[in-house]
């Protein structure tokens, strides 16, 4: 496991036990110490309580509501395991280079296309870097290729460009309309 | 939308290459401002308006090179205005080379560029360009005062206008005029097909173009021996590129009337000129005349 810690909270049995987890709609999850701690910011809250950890009284996640925990856990389970992954560049163009998913990611953001910002967004405060990088390549990938339009669409964006600029337009053209 | 931290939104760009990033970048200011300083910059810009496609999408680029398509139907023409717009904004005065090709020929009904897209594209696409070429584009719905913003050009060495059809208030003089600033500064010209242009063009043309190279009007049926004669006048005076390369093909150019002028003792050089005709292999052997000049300089 990646996460061995010096407060020696880290044991093989410690990531058997349970911890209680609270989303911000007063769900609570009971998830097995090992696979929350694939979440940077879970972990660290369990490391700083230490011995002191009440397990049943559940730790509190003010910023993720419980649908999306769901899912997030299901990734953690996968990837409890997981080496820690890197972000690489190409030394030549200076462009990310993009990531090679498995069979079992692909699927996972397959099954939760439309929810792929409120992951972002979850991984990002959670801290689950493979989770986080992930999404974002696969939500990068949903604008790649796409036009302007097209992506305003997907994503539901407002075109304040336009119609700011559209005025723009039709005041700077007076001179050739008459 | 609103909601997506600025840091999430940023890491998720960071994944797109430059053509992606530049589409990214026109869909709303939030995304603008903040890709702003990650956009590239190139030099060369390629149009190509075509009403299949009706996407206004950055689809090739090299670190150099961008190309474009834009359509000019009815119902996307302010969105993709905007879009060249932004897009003119973002490469500002770096560009150097912009060309316009015009595809909108195959539509079964007539199709033009029209004078708001031309308008934006002239005045939005920076000063400093030097090389601007047309193809087949049709400017008749384009007013000659929007084409008049050719003026502020003043370093263009190359311009080219194949095969396009010029509006109709549109008069030689003012294309002469809408291109001097860039007299000083041109090496090769190029119109062909055109109906607009005479010997009246071409006259002025070698008189003011000292640095001029290349001439080509192939297809301009109006322009006759006149313009090779001016050329040999003004290459006896001061110039600075000594040979120039004019492309004569079916004009109403007459080998038998240009030697008459070139021993007309009115001449202003004198009959300084030896004409003899030649063969250039250019992939086929093709007729050429090439004119020595008794003292030293070639045409």
């Amino acid at each position: 496991m990646a996460t061995e810690s010096a407060n020696g909270v880290s044991s093989p049995e410690l990531n058997e036990r349970d911890v209680v987890i609270t989303t911000n709609d007063n769900r609570n999850f009971t998830v097995k110490i090992g696979v929350a701690r694939v979440s940077k910011t879970i972990n660290n809250m369990i490391q700083d309580l230490g011995e002191s950890l009440d397990l049943s009284s559940g730790i509190p996640l003010p910023n993720v509501d419980g649908p999306i925990f769901e899912k997030v856990l299901e990734w953690c389970e996968e990837h409890k395991n997981a080496p820690e992954i890197k972000v690489e560049q190409d030394p030549h163009t200076r462009e990310r280079k993009w990531f090679t998913m498995t069979e079992w990611e692909e699927e996972y953001f397959r099954k939760f296309l439309s929810h792929l910002w409120d992951l972002a967004m979850a991984a990002n405060y959670l801290e689950i870097p493979s989770l986080y990088y992930y999404t974002c390549q696969k939500l990068a990938e949903r604008i790649k290729g796409r036009t302007p339009e097209q992506i305003r669409e997907m994503f539901g964006i407002e075109d304040d460009l336009t119609e700011e600029e559209k005025a723009e337009i039709r005041r700077t053209n007076v001179w050739c309309t008459y | 939308m609103d909601s997506i931290p600025t840091e999430v939104l940023g890491h998720i760009l960071s994944h797109l290459d430059k053509p992606n990033l530049l589409n990214a970048s026109v869909t709303c200011t939030k995304w603008q401002t903040l890709l702003d300083s990650d956009l590239p910059q190139p030099l060369e810009l390629h149009i190509t308006l075509d009403s299949t496609g009706c996407n206004a999408a950055v689809c090739y680029r090299t670190d150099y090179d961008t190309s474009i398509t834009i359509c000019q139907c009815h119902e996307h023409h302010s969105d993709q205005n905007i879009f060249l717009r932004e897009l003119f904004r973002i490469f500002g005065d770096r560009l150097r080379s912009l060309t316009i090709e015009d595809s909108l020929y195959n539509m079964e009904h007539e199709e033009r560029v029209t004078d708001l897209s031309m308008n934006i594209i002239l005045r939005e696409c920076g000063q400093n360009l030097e090389e601007f070429h047309l193809s087949l584009v049709d400017l008749r719905s384009v007013r000659p005062w929007t084409l008049a913003q050719f003026g502020k050009f003043h370093h263009l060495t190359t311009i080219s206008f194949e095969d396009c059809k010029f509006p109709a208030g549109m008069s030689e003089s003012l294309l002469l005029r809408i291109l001097t600033p860039s007299f000083h500064s041109l090496e090769s010209i190029t119109f062909t097909n055109n109906e607009l242009i005479s010997d009246k063009f071409g006259v002025a043309i070698a008189k003011k173009c000292h640095r001029l190279e290349h001439f080509v009007l192939n297809s301009c049926r109006r322009i006759t021996a006149v313009t090779a004669v001016a050329f040999c006048e003004a290459l006896v005076q001061q110039r600075i590129s000594p040979t120039v390369n004019l492309y004569l093909q079916n004009t109403a150019f007459d080998p038998l009337k240009l030697q008459q002028f070139l021993l007309n003792p009115l001449l202003s050089c004198g009959p300084c000129w030896i004409a003899q005709g030649i063969v250039v292999n250019i992939g086929f052997d093709r007729n050429a005349l090439l004119l020595e000049n008794k003292v030293e300089r070639s045409l």
